[in-house]
């Protein structure tokens, strides 16, 4: 699963997720839809979104390990 | 490679005995269906339709086509207007209010399209009433017909003029948006507009819809193949449904093709 800490970032930005979209090329929507875990971006939108931020991609996106109980 | 545990045909007959059932059932519940409608008075249940058709195209259909853009305006333009000053005072950032205003909005455009769709079904009740029952004592009289063809005509503009308001909305809550209602390509444009997230969505959405209308279909397959058989409706009610079934499948099919071809994301 992909965690991420795209609100951190965006916060520490100082922008609202209108202007975070709006300089990815993307809607507030599909920020918010980010930053609350219920949409993956593509490689390209992560890349974006980090060149954005001033961060390797890996410091907003990140895989969460699943829990293996058998 | 055959063997016994292979994965597709364990599903496949893990899957069948329900199938089977359901389709048994299907039988036996058309079969007594139709026992049912074959015991019954027919020609009676017939004559009742007929006449219940004839009440409602010669003297409900006019007041309902004039009626409906009433309704419309009166149930859209207050949630218009309540999204309208939600949106003045939104800040932005407040998400809770953002996705209020985009329900809304969805909700009025969800009318809007739907009271299109009842003009357009209700001036074919007026045509058959009409044109259909002409030089028959049973004929819709005129000033009531050529009453209820103005009521579908400001039908059709009353809700582009809804729309385009509500269009204009949603493109101030969402700048990237592209497109104008009064433009031929609007939906074309909007969806050009729309990112990698939204186009999911839509995908998402438009698959359900597929769904919807094959079951929709199938279901009214059966009304108008049982009312074929028993009843005096004949064979096009069935044809025409056929005809949207098999456009719907075609696109979906063909869609899912261009696709999956090299080159293609879209």
């Amino acid at each position: 699963m992909l965690k991420n800490r795209l609100k951190e970032r965006r916060a520490a930005l100082g922008v609202n997720q209108q202007e975070l979209g709006r300089m990815a090329g993307v809607s507030r929507q599909t920020i918010s839809l980010i930053e609350r875990g219920d949409y993956s971006p593509s490689v390209t939108l992560a890349l974006t979104l980090a060149k954005i931020c001033g961060v390797a991609v890996e410091d907003i996106f990140s895989l969460e390990e699943e829990n293996d109980e058998k | 490679m055959k063997s016994n545990n292979d994965p597709i045909k364990q599903e496949n007959k893990k899957a069948l005995p329900r199938f089977i059932l359901v389709v048994a059932l299907s039988l036996v519940l058309g079969g007594a269906l139709g026992v049912a409608l074959v015991s019954l008075s027919l020609e009676e249940f017939d004559s009742a339709l007929a006449g219940l058709g004839l009440f409602f195209t010669n003297h409900v259909a006019a007041w309902l086509i004039a009626a409906l853009p009433v309704v419309e305006f009166a149930v859209c333009l207050p949630i218009y207007f309540s999204a309208k000053k939600q949106l003045s005072a939104w800040d932005g950032e407040d998400e809770t209010a953002g996705g209020e205003v985009e329900a809304k909005l969805s909700v009025c455009i969800w009318i809007t399209g739907l009271c299109t769709v009842l003009a357009f079904f209700l001036l074919s009740a007026l045509f058959a009433g009409f044109v259909g029952n002409a030089g028959t004592p049973q004929m819709m009289p005129a000033p009531m017909f050529f009453g209820g063809v103005a009521g579908f005509l400001v039908n059709l503009f009353a809700p582009m003029v809804l729309q385009q308001k509500l269009v204009d909305l949603t493109k101030r809550l969402n700048p990237e948006k592209r497109g104008s209602v009064y433009d031929t390509k609007f939906q074309k444009k909007w969806y050009e507009s729309c990112d990698e997230a939204e186009r999911l969505i839509i995908g998402q959405c438009a698959f359900k819809a597929y769904r919807a209308m094959c079951a929709a279909c199938m279901a009214l397959w059966v009304v108008f193949a049982l009312g074929g058989m028993f009843f005096d409706w004949g064979f096009l009610p069935a044809m025409a449904v056929c005809i949207v079934w098999g456009v719907g499948q075609s696109a979906y099919a063909w869609s899912c093709l261009k696709a999956s071809g090299p080159g293609e994301n879209t």
